[in-house]
């Protein structure tokens, strides 16, 4: 029999049957590939819309919400009026000052989208089951050998999706054979988290602060469960990086940074990615309609926090852009 | 101007350790000559200055050659055209004016510094037309005299009907009653006898290895065994000349030689009296004689180089893999206690002597190439064995270039996966500068092309694997291909407006193309497509014809012996290059804007006939108003599917409209000397600007008038929305890189992403996937300040460029404001 198999390995192949992987689904608002700063080498990095918290410096706020959402440029629109012919909602109206966009009456439909001629308009967030998810990303196979690098699940938080991210996560670890990344802020019940770790080869572990209720103030959460999941993730054996988003006047005071260096040291979770605050979204808050409350020209003790870190013996990079 | 260029700094010269003796005694070793490390630091300050001089200096029209040149073809006017030609070299080598500044390099294109010659035996219409007009080359604006105007008529009155130029209008009228003229002014092409060209890669190897004391007396020899025939005629001739020309260039070493003696005798310094009684040494070794040391190699290299630039100084002229072929005498230098600092202080007094090299042949001309002169130095690479041929030498020209940043000459790369890691990374290193060296090329890819292109000339593999970027772009083998262009280039977006017009050119108001009939009519994409294809095939009946009768006409008017000799085959076959003397031939024609007529054809198979979201009327009259009020069918045409998102439908387009090209063009069967069949590059330099001038409206969203895209598999600026891994399969498989002679692609990348060693590792894994795909050529563009700017500026033109930050994307254009300033002002330092 094996003699046979091996003389003609085409008659025994059938198209793989992939009919689970279309039935899951979930929301994604982005597909990057070639991202060259979620986890190592060259990635594809997949962003899964849902967030259980809410930072107040979130660079990405259109991942909060579970649901699509139609996000508006107003600097790109000439109001030419082509998406309020197209609104099933009535949500857009032109007056003398230009367009106007009614949120609340908008249901993320898309429809005005296609009709927008000047990009001004875009639908965050669209459903996609695992097999469209898995084929795009499969294509980039062999750069992903060659750089060591592979796919990334990031969000939002994607254990907010989180049968659909273990669904992912084993179709491309186990069945693709692709590395596997999980960026992740860990808040949720560690069960959640701990099921994924067999198909995870690497976490991007995004930890905020120790203090319950500077977390609470400032996230919407508190932080009880990253906290316990952090330490389980330590003992765990998969890798992990921890990435530290600096903000100016809530993480990056001289106890703060001394804590946190304390709890990595003593966790054992040595290596850590210092983030520092940065104002990128702030037009996204714009196309959402979201206020932004921080302020945009603060800047982080970026040397303070490295030179704790250090004296704590971790391995301390920082992301640049 | 000389003093300037006289004053360097002697303060980093100190002798190390050497104070005992006093004074400069210790600039000295003991046979009186300056220390090795003391002529370092002046070749460094040398070349520095020279490059801070060129940066500032504006070129400037020698006109010196100019009266030489008419006084030549009065006093030799009785000779055959090759003779009188090397008796015109002759005499320019022998009274023109030279001067030594602080290079110890000596030698100089003109008799001034950064000066540049004309070619009216080429062509003298532009110069007529153009002699009131500002002149622009590389280097900026050329600066002219009255007197020089004066010459400047006076030979370009007496070549108007001498010009191999003009003399190929007369003949195509004579032959085939057909004008060039009115396709050159609506820009559906360049023709190639109008301006000199560049050598490609002569055989500088064995030249410098050997002498040309050798070469002179095996030449002569050659001479005297020839029976005197009228079949021998032209090989005597050939040889004639070639030793006219190689006695000529040995004698300008001599002069040069005298001048440095006896400005050393002038000199109070002991230092420069010393550095120049050594040049004066160097000069009357070489390139007479074999090279013995690296500092030698480089001074006859340079003068061999100089000769081929006097003679005819045009775009690419390569000096190949000079970093293999000269390496032996670095070894040699190094076993005698020589440093690689010492080299690399040399190969920048090379470098900074390249980059000074300019010419000028016109407006247009200049808009083509930009005044680019195309000295590409290939590094890495195999050898005749399939082994990486790389060289230390080849590591310290990465070093020269990091540290020089010259536009010329230009790296290429010859990629292939037995290089170096640290090599490569050093290549990365380079990249990082910004300045867009160096290109990559795929070995294997070359390898195949060639073993193709000469399969009926016998090549050998190891002629194929010794090949070598010899151009901008275009390959052939290392000192054995002629560089000859059928015409210089064509355009296919142009060919595409004749199509939407029935053949009628809209831009000049004529008829260029068969009438195919109004689109209205066409009841399909594939009946757009056949019409757009009569149109190319149309063109091509005329032009091809058109490109023998001008190297008819170049072999007959400006045949040149003295690159002949050095290319190899030439001197065994008595015949110079125009004349089928060399070995292989890159006969060759550019085809460009090919991306711009496929980004056409898929939008109007999108709009009209798949979605049917305009009439053919309807994108007609807005194409005819240049979308004047229809900016919403512009959007539209903008929106529509491009070319490099990885897109299967688009990117089947793209290669069917440079299936098709090569596909005509081959239905013509022209080739040179009726052996040498031309081969179609695909590539840009500036054409796509010149072109874009003389090209209308077209439905990608393009008004008229506006720049075509750049390279030849590029995505218009702009339009590749699905990121680098997708338009890198894009551009891999648009044309058929083994039958096209070139791939050209440039890619914008952000300083961001080649940040540290994992950065470098990951732009080499992206080469390498875009290399296993087939690509043959890549370069990159690290985005700078500038280029966010515009997109700042113009954000419907950069909708393609992406902020890479961890866990965030987001377009560039669609940050806000005072964002966009925050990356600008990150980038600028980044550099």
């Amino acid at each position: 029999m094996r003699t046979k198999a091996l003389l003609c390995p085409l008659a025994n192949s059938k198209p793989r049957d992939n009919a689970h992987l279309k039935e899951h689904s979930g929301i994604v608002f982005d597909i990057q590939h070639f991202s060259l700063h979620d986890g190592p080498g060259v990635r594809s990095t997949v962003f899964l819309k849902g967030c259980p918290l809410s930072c107040r410096w979130c660079g990405n706020p259109e991942s909060q919400d579970t649901h699509p959402q139609l996000m508006f440029f107003p600097h790109l629109c000439a109001a030419c009026g082509h998406c309020v012919e197209t609104c099933p909602q009535q949500a857009m109206s032109l007056n003398a000052s230009g367009l106007s966009f009614n949120p609340n009456r908008c249901i993320a439909c898309g429809a005005c989208v296609p009709n927008c001629l000047r990009n001004a308009r875009s639908l965050s967030g669209k459903s996609m089951n695992i097999a469209e998810i898995s084929e795009e990303v499969r294509q980039h196979w062999r750069i992903f050998q060659q750089s060591g690098g592979g796919v990334t699940v990031s969000g939002g938080e994607p254990l907010s999706q989180k049968d659909f991210v273990l669904a992912l996560l084993r179709e491309l670890h186990d069945e693709a054979g692709l590395h596997t990344c999980l960026d992740t802020c860990a808040k949720a019940p560690w069960p959640v988290l701990e099921r994924l770790l067999p198909h995870l080869d690497f976490v991007l572990l995004d930890i905020k602060h120790l203090d319950d209720a500077k977390h609470r103030q400032w996230t919407g959460s508190g932080n009880a469960d990253i906290i316990h999941n952090a330490r389980n993730l330590a003992k765990s054996t998969v890798k992990v990086l921890v990435r530290l988003p600096l903000i100016p006047d809530f993480n990056d005071d001289d106890n703060s940074l001394f804590s946190f260096g304390n709890f990595l040291q003593e966790t054992g979770l040595t290596r850590i990615e210092i983030m520092p605050y940065h104002t990128l979204g702030l037009s996204k808050y714009k196309a959402l309609g979201k206020p932004y409350d921080l302020p945009t020209s603060a800047k982080p003790r970026l040397d303070e926090a490295i030179e704790t870190f250090q004296k704590w013996g971790l391995d301390v990079a920082v992301h640049r852009y | 101007m000389l003093q300037k260029l006289e004053a360097v700094k002697l303060d980093r010269a100190k002798p190390e350790g050497n104070g005992a003796h006093g004074g400069t005694s210790g600039f000295f070793n003991e046979s009186g000559k300056l220390h090795h490390y003391v002529q370092r630091d002046r070749c460094n300050a040398a070349a520095n200055a020279a490059k801070e001089f060129l940066l500032n200096a504006p070129q400037k029209i020698d006109t010196e050659r100019l009266a030489c040149l008419l006084e030549a073809y009065k006093e030799f006017d009785d000779e055959p055209a090759i003779v009188l030609r090397a008796k015109l070299f002759d005499k320019l080598l022998r009274t023109k004016r030279l001067f030594l500044d602080s290079n110890p390099l000596a030698g100089t294109l003109t008799s001034h510094p950064a000066g540049v010659y004309i070619y009216p035996e080429w062509d003298a219409e532009w110069i007529l037309k153009e002699i009131n007009q500002t002149m622009m080359s590389h280097l900026g604006k050329i600066d002219i005299t009255k007197e020089e105007k004066q010459l400047m008529l006076e030979a370009s009155r007496f070549f108007k009907e001498r010009s191999a130029s003009a003399k190929a209008k007369k003949l195509s009228k004579q032959l085939h009653n057909w004008d060039p003229r009115p396709f050159i002014d609506a820009g559906l092409f360049t023709e190639g006898a109008t301006f000199t060209k560049g050598a490609g890669n002569v055989d500088y190897e064995t030249f410098v290895n050997r002498g040309l004391a050798v070469i002179i007396a095996e030449t002569d020899e050659r001479l005297h065994a020839l029976k005197v025939t009228a079949e021998n005629s032209p090989k005597i001739d050939f040889y004639r000349a070639v030793l006219i020309t190689l006695n000529a260039l040995v004698h300008l070493a001599r002069r040069y030689a005298d001048l440095a003696s006896e400005t050393a005798l002038a000199t109070d310094d002991p230092v420069r009296k010393a550095e120049l009684l050594e040049i004066a040494e160097v000069c009357r070794r070489v390139p007479e004689h074999p090279p013995r040391k690296f500092r030698e190699a480089v001074q006859s290299w340079w003068f061999l180089h100089l000769g081929i630039q006097i003679e005819q100084g045009g775009c690419g002229s390569s000096p190949g893999r000079i970093g293999q072929y000269l390496n032996r005498y670095y070894l040699i230098d190094k076993a005698n206690g020589g440093s690689p600092e010492d080299a690399v202080g040399w190969l920048k007094c090379l470098f900074v002597k390249i980059l000074e090299f300019g010419y000028y042949q016109g407006i247009a001309y200049s808009k083509i190439l930009s005044g680019h002169t195309g000295h590409t130095i290939n590094i890495g690479g195999l050898n005749a064995r399939g082994e990486d041929a790389t060289t230390e030498l080849d590591y310290l020209i990465l070093d020269t270039q990091i540290d020089l940043r010259n536009i010329q000459p230009t790296i290429t790369l010859l990629y292939h996966d037995k290089l170096k890691e640290d090599f490569l990374l050093k290549a990365i290193d380079l990249e990082r500068t910004g300045l867009g060296q160096p290109q990559w090329m795929n070995t294997h890819i070359i390898t195949e092309r060639l073993l193709t292109r000469h399969a009926k000339n016998g090549i050998t593999l190891e002629d194929a694997r010794n090949h070598i970027n010899m151009s901008c772009v275009g390959t052939g083998i290392a000192g054995k291909t002629a560089f000859v262009s059928e015409n210089m280039t064509f355009n296919l977006a142009k060919c595409f407006e004749l199509t939407m017009n029935d053949g009628f050119d809209p831009m000049t108001k004529k008829q260029l193309g068969p009438h195919t009939g109004s689109p209205v009519f066409f009841s399909d994409f594939e009946a757009l497509f056949a019409a757009y294809s009569a149109q190319v095939k149309h063109l091509f009946e005329r032009i091809r014809p058109y490109g023998s009768i001008s190297n008819k006409t170049l072999g007959d008017t400006v045949p040149g012996a003295f690159r002949s000799a050095m290319y190899g085959g030439c001197l065994e076959r008595g015949k110079d290059e125009l004349h089928g003397g060399t070995d292989y031939y890159l006969y060759f024609v550019i085809s460009t804007a090919g991306v711009d007529a496929a980004n056409a054809l898929a939008a109007v198979k999108h709009l009209v006939f798949d979605t049917k979201q305009l009439s053919m009327q309807q994108l007609l009259d807005a194409l005819a108003t240049d979308f004047d009020g229809h900016e919403d069918i512009r959007l539209q045409c903008l929106n529509a599917p491009k070319h490099g998102n990885g897109n299967p439908e688009t990117d089947a387009i793209v290669r069917r409209v440079y299936d098709d090209a090569m596909e005509r063009f081959h239905e013509v069967g022209e080739a040179f000397l009726g052996e040498h069949t031309a081969n179609i590059e695909a590539y840009s330099l500036t054409i796509h600007n010149y072109f874009g001038l003389l090209t209308g409206t077209l439905p990608t969203g393009r008004k008229k008038g506006k720049p075509l895209t750049d390279a030849s598999v590029s995505a218009m600026p702009g339009t590749d929305k699905k990121g680098p891994l997708a338009l890198i399969a894009s551009a891999a498989q648009a044309l058929d890189t083994v039958r096209y002679g070139s791939n050209h692609f440039n890619m914008k990348f952000h300083p961001g992403a080649l940040q540290g060693i994992r950065g470098a590792h990951k732009l080499l894994a992206l080469i390498k996937a875009y290399m296993d795909l087939g690509g043959s050529h890549i370069q990159f563009n690290v985005v700078s300040s500038d280029t966010l700017k515009q997109a700042q500026a113009i954000p419907e033109e950069y909708r393609d460029l992406t902020v890479r930050v961890a866990g965030f994307s987001a377009y560039f254009t669609r940050l806000h404001e005072g964002v966009q300033d925050e990356l600008i002002a990150r980038t600028e330092l980044s550099f």
